[in-house]
């Protein structure tokens, strides 16, 4: 077994890390005083020619689609070079909320689309999506399904030769951006089992029918809206995949997904077990350093072994994924679970040591303990990932197995 | 054309000194390592000139083996190749002849830059002595450089403003930074490139010695005393600071 890091993937750290302080640290003071203003005026959270800045220069330096192929303009590094660079760039708050501002293209939606296009869809939805001129959301969540796929209502009938699609989602994001085409899942066979039951259909937000609803504040930035399809008609060229099976592809997104998220949990972990250590080493009470009281070094110390244990998982599933294995359900749910209540853990001590200042906004560590709320909800709930994987080995009869043996150099 | 930058690997500057721990009177190996800060200059210039005029550029490096790892950032950063010569000498005189000597295979060379003081040891010594040794006129606080048909048109940054100066033939350069001169962050196809270009190490040649000892190293704590100015509004605050300023003589 080899732990060292190659010298390239230090090189690139080392590069976002300067990309990090040149460009996004000083856009944080800004965007934590948006984030208060868009309770009630919607925007971005970072300005828009921020934003675009952004894009360029990570463009120019070759930071998008680090994971993706190279035949989708991608660097083709793999998922473990990602996680790297994501941790650096999840060590601002700007590059740590992915409202703000993430490395295109989004890469689980990429594969997945990569995986399920039609050739005319590629040249529609794929190739754009490639070099970031539109974006994609997907439109899954129902008021009445979640996790629990079952509840969904919305209905895809066909009519002739076109399909009719009637129904509500909800918390919905990217419905404000300027480009965006939805993957909506709709039941196409409503007597069938939950496995063929349900069709992925790539719609445009300006497709007839298509209706943004109200916007639904939450915790933090996550801006999201109902959508309403209402007597949407598409052909059957609007089929992502095949007939009935839109969730097989996307287990693989899933997969892909969770790394990513966790990666930006280890990264920021890391920037408020900084932050933990600059305030105990300056902060004096009581005539004495916070650095010298062991409830202190307890949570610094905690926050450091529990940083570490998820970001050695979260680098082997990287590694993994990038010898080609794609069932990561297990190691997705795992890092996913892992990293959001680690760093839930490290966000409330970082503002226990920072006494007021730690629920103050312009510090941001409350911003962190806010947007972590929520993501062990999003991507599917802790307790969903906990049964995905006690059921796996339950049904297997036998403890996890990370074993992967070295192949032979023949 | 070829021109040559200097460069040193040095332990983390972005420690506070004051928090620096040394061992034998050196930086405590534990501390990350990089390319100096005005080194990184230099590269940044060479790089512009090498794009401007298709020059070839060369990064030079006394240091150990260990160090080629830091140094390729100057080759994802532009540089065509990488020469070290492995040594671990602190003696300015033992550096500079070491340089010479690596200098000299290289052939031809029309422009040598160099950071103006390394981040380490802070004696911006090397340069001078180098150029002495090579018979090269050398300009200090160097900032930008332009070729000419028979030299090149030098920026110098002086404490009260700029001088521009001519250099006949080749010259040696002490860079100091502008944001002109700001190193630019490698792209990710150039990290992966650097790996590619080639490194060439020298075993080191022995060389005189400055007749000068080292007696010992000391990084001074620096200690800070808050006092609270107790004051009712801004303008008294001002007022009694000011006067306590005076009477502790810091002003």
């Amino acid at each position: 077994m080899d732990f060292s890091i190659p010298e390239e993937y230090m090189m690139l750290k080392e590069s976002m890390r300067e990309f990090v302080k040149r460009e996004l640290m000083p856009l944080e003071k800004a965007m934590l005083e948006r984030e208060l203003s868009l309770w009630t005026t919607p925007g971005h959270l970072i300005p828009d020619e921020d934003h675009k800045r952004l894009m360029k220069k990570a463009k120019e330096l070759g930071f998008w689609g680090l994971e993706v192929d190279e035949e989708f303009g991608g660097q083709g590094l793999g998922m473990l070079a990602k996680t790297l660079v994501v941790e650096e760039l999840s060590k601002s708050l700007v590059g740590f909320s992915n409202h703000g501002f993430t490395l295109p293209p989004d890469a689980p939606n990429l594969y997945y689309l990569h995986e399920c296009c039609g050739p005319k869809q590629r040249e529609k939805y794929f190739v754009p999506y490639c070099n970031g001129d539109v974006d994609s959301a997907m439109a899954c969540t129902e008021p009445g399904a979640g996790s629990d796929v079952s509840g969904l209502k919305t209905k895809a009938v066909k009519k002739g030769t076109k399909w009719i699609i009637n129904g509500t989602k909800t918390f919905i994001s990217k419905c404000d951006y300027d480009n965006v085409f939805f993957i909506v899942i709709a039941v196409t066979d409503p007597s069938a089992s939950t496995k063929d039951r349900f069709t992925a259909f790539l719609i445009d937000r300006e497709h007839p029918g298509v209706r943004i609803g109200r916007e639904i504040p939450v915790i933090g930035p996550m801006p999201t809206w109902d959508l309403i399809l209402e007597d949407v008609e598409v052909d059957d060229d609007a089929i992502l995949g095949e007939l009935g099976k839109a969730f097989i592809p996307l287990q693989n997104r899933f997969g892909v997904r969770r790394i990513e998220l966790a990666s930006s949990c280890t990264g920021m972990a890391e920037r408020l077990i900084q932050m933990m250590i600059d305030q105990a080493n300056n902060r004096i009470t009581f005539d004495k350093p916070l650095a010298e009281r062991g409830t202190i070094q307890n949570w610094i110390a905690d926050s450091t072994m529990e940083l570490e244990q998820v970001r050695w998982t979260l680098y082997y599933t990287a590694w993994k994924s990038d010898q080609g294995h794609k069932d990561l359900r297990i190691e997705g749910a795992s890092v996913k679970v892992a990293a959001t209540e680690m760093l839930t853990r490290v966000a409330d001590r970082a503002i226990q040591i920072h006494g007021g200042l730690g629920v103050s906004h312009e510090l941001g560590i409350e911003y962190v303990a806010r947007h972590v709320r929520m993501w062990r909800i999003v991507e599917g709930p802790s307790e969903v990932h906990r049964w995905l994987i006690a059921r796996q080995l339950l049904k297997e009869k036998k403890p996890y197995n990370p074993f992967i043996v070295a192949k032979d150099e023949y | 054309m070829h021109i040559v930058v200097l460069a040193k690997v040095v332990p983390d500057y972005e420690v506070p000194s004051a928090d620096f721990e040394l061992v034998g009177n050196r930086a405590h190996p534990r501390y990350t390592r990089m390319i100096g800060l005005y080194d990184e200059n230099a590269v940044e210039l060479g790089v512009q000139l090498k794009e401007k005029h298709a020059a070839e550029l060369t990064i030079v490096s006394y240091g150990q083996s260990e160090d080629v790892q830091f140094l390729r950032k100057a080759l994802a950063m532009g540089a065509d190749k990488l020469v070290l010569v492995e040594g671990n000498a602190d003696d300015p005189f033992v550096i500079a002849a070491n340089l010479k000597e690596a200098i000299a295979k290289l052939g031809e060379v029309d422009l040598i830059l160099a950071g103006r003081q390394s981040s380490d040891m802070d004696r911006g010594v090397v340069p001078g002595l180098l150029a002495g040794m090579l018979d090269f006129p050398f300009i200090p606080q160097a900032c930008a450089a332009e070729s000419l048909a028979d030299g090149w048109k030098v920026s110098q940054l002086t404490d009260t403003g700029k001088r521009v100066m001519k250099v006949c033939g080749a010259g040696l350069l002490s860079i100091t930074s502008i944001p002109e001169n700001v190193p630019r962050i490698p792209a990710v196809k150039a990290i992966f490139g650097a790996k590619k270009k080639p490194v060439e190490k020298l075993a080191e040649i022995g060389a005189k010695k400055m007749t000068v000892a080292e007696i010992s190293v000391k990084i001074p704590k620096m200690e800070s005393v808050c006092e609270l100015i107790p004051a009712e509004d801004m303008e008294e605050a001002a007022r009694v600071l000011l006067k306590r300023l005076k009477e502790e003589r810091y002003l």
